[in-house]
C-alpha cells in the first residue's frame, strides 16, 4: 500500500490542504517541514481518521476557528480524502489473482456546534471508497469497504505505520508492563508474517483432508484410511488442547516461581532485620551504656568545677600579679604601720569621762565637753585609716599562702585528664544514642505477623509449584506418547493412501490435500524459526547502523547488540552480553532507534510494501547518528513520509536532496508576528506551501530562520 | 490483501522446490494451488467459506494435475 495524495477540509487546523506524496522507488521520501505547533500531529490524526474513522480518533475534529461567534449554531463538515494504491485479490473463473489497484477513500462527518461553541454533537462517519479502472473512479459496495481497508492497513498495525517519534516507544516504553510490550511485539509479528492466517489454513486443510478421506469408498483400504484419519485428527485435536493446557501450566508455573522468589526475598529481608527478642535485649544493653556515659560526663563536669575552684589554679593564674602586692605589704609591716590601737584608748577615756592627762571630760563641764568633741573628731578621722590597716594586715598574714611555687602547676594535668574524659564520654554517648535509634527503628520494622504471613504464602506457592510440576510432567509425557502414536497412525495413513488405486479420485484429492498441508506446516515452521530469527538479525543490524556502532562512529559505546527473544521481547545488550534496560540505560536517540529498527526489520522481512508515516523521527539526535537514522529509514522503507522540524533538517539537507520526491512546508497563521514574518491572509489555520527544505516564501518565511532561498510563488 | 503475501509466496516456492518429496507432483501447479489457497484464505472472513473455498481449489487442481503429476 502506498499513499498517493491526501486532502483535508475542516479537520482542526487543516481548513483546506492537499498533499502529494512521493511514490517513486528512487525518490520515496516525502518531507513535510513543520515547526512545532503548526499542525503535524493534526495531519497525522487526520490521516488516521481518514483511514479508520471516529472509532479510533475520538477527540473533536472540527476547527474551533470556524465556529460562528454571533451566537448561532454552526454546522461543520469535516472531510478527508486519501488516494492510495494497494494489492487486491480477485477471483475469476475459479482463479484467485492479485492485482494492483488505485483507490480513493473519502470520509466525511458533520458536527453541529452550539452557540459560541459551548457544546457539539458529531454525526456518523460517511465513507465512500472508489476504485479506479480505465474509465475512471467507480464506487466499491459499502459492505466491502471495511474489509479492503483492514486488509490494506490493519488497524492493529497502526503503531507500525504511524509512528510518533517522540513516543516511538510503543514496544519498549516503560509505562507498559512487560506482558503488554511482549503482546504488542507478538501481535505485530503475527500479523506482518501472516502467522494467524497460516494457522487457520493448516486447521482448514486438516478438516478438508478428513472430508476427502470420508469420500473414499470402503473397498480398497478406504475404510481403514478413514479410521486412521479420524484417529489422527482426534489425536491432533487432543494434542492441541493438551499443548494449550501445558502452556497455561507453564505460564502459571513461571508466575508462581517468580512469586516464590519475591516471597523468599521478602522473608530473607525480614530475617536480616533480626530476632525481635534478641534485638530488645541488645537495646537494653545499649541503654545501660548510655547511662554509663551520661554518669561519666556528670562526674567529669563536677571534677572540672573542683579544679576551677582549686587554690592552685588561682595561684597559677594570679600568683605573679600578687607578688607586687605582697612586697608592698611586707614594706608596710616593716614600718610597723599596723595594727593601730589608738581609737580604743580614746574611746575608753571618753567612757570614763577622764582624759589621759587626768582632766575631766564630762559633758556638763564646758571645757571637758569641748575636749570630748575634739576627741570624737579624732576617733572618726582615724576609723577609716584603721579599717585600711586592718585589711592590709589581714592580707599580709594571708599572703603567705598565695606565694607562687612549682606545686601550683598540678591543676593543668588534672584539668587535661578531666577534659579528655569528658569528650570521650560525650562521644561514646553520641555513638550509643545513634545505635540505639537505629536498632529501635529496626525493631519497629520487624513484624512477626508479616514474617509468618510470608512464610505461609511461600508454603502455599511451593505446594502450587509442586502441583504444576506434576501436571507439566504428566502432560508432557502424554503429549509425547500421543505424538508417537500419531506418527504410527500417520505411517498407516500413508500406507493405506499408497495402496489406493490411482484411479480413486477421492484418494487422489486426499493425497493432494495432505501434500499441501505439509507445505503449509513446513512454511509455518520456517516463519516461526528462520524468519523470526531474520527479524532479530535485521533489527540488530539496522539498530547498530542507526546508532553508529557498526560504522565505527561509536566504537566504545555501551550498546553492543539487540535481539528479539523467542518470548517476543526486545532486548538490548552491552559488553559481555550484559542486558541493558531500554527505559533507563538507553539515551533518547537509542530508544527511538530501537523501536524504528524493529518496525523496519519487520517490514523488510515480511516484504511488505507500505507507507511509514513518522512524526519527528530525528528529535534528540544529532550529527552522524542523525544522518544514519535518516539513511536507514529511507533505505529500509518502501515509502517514507516524515514530519521534520527546521532543527531536524539541519545537517541532513543533502540526504533530503537525494531522496525526497516531495517536500512541502506547513506553517500556522497564529505564529505571526512572533515567528512568521508576513501577515497571513487568514487566521486560525495551518497553511501549506511548496517550499522545500532549503526555501522560504511569503507564507512560510520565519523570523528565526536565515539562509533560506526566497521562492517566488 | 495480506501484507506479507510476497513472503509467503517465496517460502512456499522454496519449500516445494527444495524437497524431493514433492518430485512426484507438477511443482508449478502445486505451487499455484498453495498460493491460491493462501489468497482465498485471506480474502474470506467466514470459516465455513474458507474451508469450502480450499476444498474447491483442491478439487479444481486435482483435475488439472490428475493426468500430469498425481500418481
Amino acid at each position: 500500500m502506498k499513499l498517493v495524495k491526501a486532502s483535508f477540509k475542516n479537520f482542526r487546523l487543516l481548513r483546506d490542504i492537499s498533499i502529494d506524496f512521493a511514490v517513486d522507488e528512487d525518490k520515496k521520501l516525502t518531507v513535510i517541514r513543520a515547526e512545532n505547533g503548526t499542525g503535524k500531529t493534526t495531519l497525522m490524526s487526520a490521516l488516521i481518521w481518514g483511514l479508520y474513522g471516529s472509532r479510533v480518533v475520538t477527540e473533536k475534529i472540527y476547527p474551533l476557528s470556524v465556529v460562528d461567534d454571533d451566537g448561532t449554531e454552526s454546522q461543520i463538515t469535516t472531510e478527508v480524502e486519501i488516494d492510495f494504491t494497494a494489492e487486491e485479490v480477485t477471483t475469476r473463473n475459479s482463479r484467485t489473482v492479485v492485482k494492483n489497484k488505485k483507490y480513493r477513500l473519502i470520509r466525511k462527518v458533520i458536527t453541529k456546534v452550539s452557540s459560541f461553541g459551548r457544546s457539539f454533537s458529531q454525526g456518523q462517519d460517511e465513507v465512500i471508497l472508489l476504485e479506479y479502472d480505465e474509465t475512471g473512479f467507480k464506487p466499491v459496495i459499502q459492505s466491502k469497504i471495511e474489509s479492503i481497508i483492514e486488509r490494506t492497513l490493519p488497524l492493529h498495525l497502526k503503531d507500525i505505520y504511524f509512528t510518533d517519534g517522540d513516543a516511538a516507544l510503543t514496544f519498549i516504553e516503560s509505562t507498559a508492563t512487560a506482558t503488554e510490550k511482549k503482546h504488542r511485539v507478538r501481535k505485530a509479528i503475527e500479523s506482518l508474517l501472516s502467522m494467524k492466517e497460516l494457522e487457520s489454513i493448516i486447521k482448514n486443510l486438516k478438516n478438508v483432508k478428513l472430508s476427502f478421506a470420508k469420500q473414499i469408498d470402503n473397498t480398497n483400504y478406504g475404510k481403514k484410511l478413514v479410521d486412521a484419519e479420524t484417529t489422527y485428527q482426534d489425536n491432533e485435536e487432543w494434542i492441541e488442547g493438551a499443548e494449550d493446557d501445558l502452556n497455561i501450566c507453564l505460564t502459571d508455573k513461571k508466575e508462581a516461581d517468580s512469586q516464590l522468589k519475591t516471597l523468599k526475598s521478602k522473608i530473607e529481608e525480614q530475617l536480616k532485620l533480626g530476632n525481635k527478642t534478641a534485638l530488645a535485649a541488645e537495646i537494653k544493653g545499649i541503654n545501660k551504656l548510655i547511662e554509663r556515659s551520661r554518669s561519666g560526663i556528670k562526674t567529669s563536669v563536677s571534677d572540672q568545677c573542683n579544679i576551677l575552684n582549686n587554690k592552685d589554679l588561682a595561684i597559677d593564674l594570679i600568683g605573679s600579679k600578687l607578688e607586687t602586692s605582697i612586697l608592698l605589704l611586707n614594706k608596710m609591716n616593716a614600718k610597723d604601720k599596723f595594727p593601730m590601737q589608738f581609737i580604743p584608748v580614746l574611746k575608753h577615756a571618753l567612757d570614763k569621762n577622764e582624759c589621759l592627762c587626768g582632766s575631766d571630760l564630762s559633758e556638763t563641764d564646758p571645757e571637758g565637753n569641748s575636749k570630748r568633741i575634739y576627741m570624737s573628731g579624732i576617733i572618726n578621722d582615724c576609723k577609716q585609716v584603721d579599717q585600711l590597716n586592718k585589711r592590709a594586715s589581714n592580707l599580709f598574714f594571708a599572703s603567705d599562702k598565695y606565694k607562687k611555687d612549682e606545686t601550683s602547676k598540678g591543676w593543668v594535668s588534672e584539668y587535661d585528664k578531666c577534659i579528655t574524659q569528658f569528650f570521650s564520654f560525650n562521644s561514646t554517648l553520641d555513638e550509643n544514642l545513634q545505635y540505639q535509634k537505629k536498632k529501635e527503628a529496626v525493631l519497629d520494622e520487624i513484624s512477626d505477623e508479616l514474617l509468618n504471613a510470608y512464610r505461609e504464602q511461600a508454603s502455599t506457592t511451593e505446594t502450587k509449584i509442586r502441583e504444576f510440576n506434576a501436571e507439566i510432567t504428566k502432560l508432557t509425557e502424554e503429549i509425547r506418547r500421543s505424538k508417537e502414536r500419531n506418527q504410527d497412525v500417520k505411517a498407516d495413513i500413508d500406507k493405506y493412501s499408497a495402496k489406493l488405486g490411482k484411479n480413486n479420485t477421492a484418494g487422489g484429492k486426499h493425497i493432494l490435500t495432505d501434500t499441501v498441508l505439509q507445505i503449509f506446516e513446513n512454511t509455518f515452521e520456517v516463519i516461526k524459526t528462520t524468519e523470526l530469527e531474520k527479524v532479530s538479525k535485521e533489527m540488530n543490524s539496522i539498530f547498530l547502523s542507526m546508532i553508529g556502532a557498526e560504522s565505527g562512529l561509536n566504537p566504545n559505546g555501551m550498546i553492543r547488540s539487540c535481539r528479539l527473544t523467542q518470548e517476543f521481547e526486545i532486548k538490548v545488550f552491552g559488553p559481555n552480553e550484559q542486558s541493558l534496560n531500554p527505559d533507563t540505560e538507553l539515551n533518547g536517540a537509542s530508544r527511538r532507534a530501537i523501536t524504528l529498527s524493529f518496525i523496519l526489520a519487520l517490514t523488510k522481512v515480511s516484504n511488505v510494501t507500505a507507507a511509514n508515516i513518522i512524526d519527528t523521527p530525528l528529535g534528540m539526535t544529532s550529527g552522524l547518528v542523525k544522518q544514519s537514522i535518516l539513511e536507514n529509514l529511507i533505505k529500509q522503507g518502501s515509502q517514507i513520509i516524515m514530519f521534520l522540524t527546521y532543527d531536524e533538517i539541519k545537517g541532513v539537507e543533502k540526504i533530503i536532496d537525494q531522496y525526497a520526491g516531495s517536500t512541502v512546508t506547513l506553517s500556522f497563521s497564529g505564529h505571526y508576528p512572533i515567528m512568521l514574518k508576513n501577515k497571513p491572509a487568514r487566521q486560525g489555520e495551518s497553511m501549506l506551501c511548496e517550499c522545500n527544505h532549503r526555501q522560504c516564501c511569503e507564507i512560510c518565511e520565519r523570523t528565526d530562520q536565515t539562509n533560506m532561498q526566497l521562492r517566488r510563488a | 490483501m495480506s501484507l506479507s503475501r510476497k513472503l509467503i509466496e517465496r517460502l512456499i516456492y522454496e519449500e516445494i522446490n527444495s524437497k524431493s518429496k514433492y518430485d512426484n507432483f507438477d511443482k508449478e501447479q502445486l505451487s499455484n494451488l498453495a498460493q491460491q489457497i493462501f489468497l482465498s484464505q485471506i480474502t474470506q472472513i467466514d470459516q465455513r467459506e474458507q474451508k469450502k473455498s480450499i476444498q474447491d481449489k483442491i478439487e479444481h487442481f486435482h483435475v488439472l494435475m490428475k493426468d500430469g503429476g498425481l500418481k
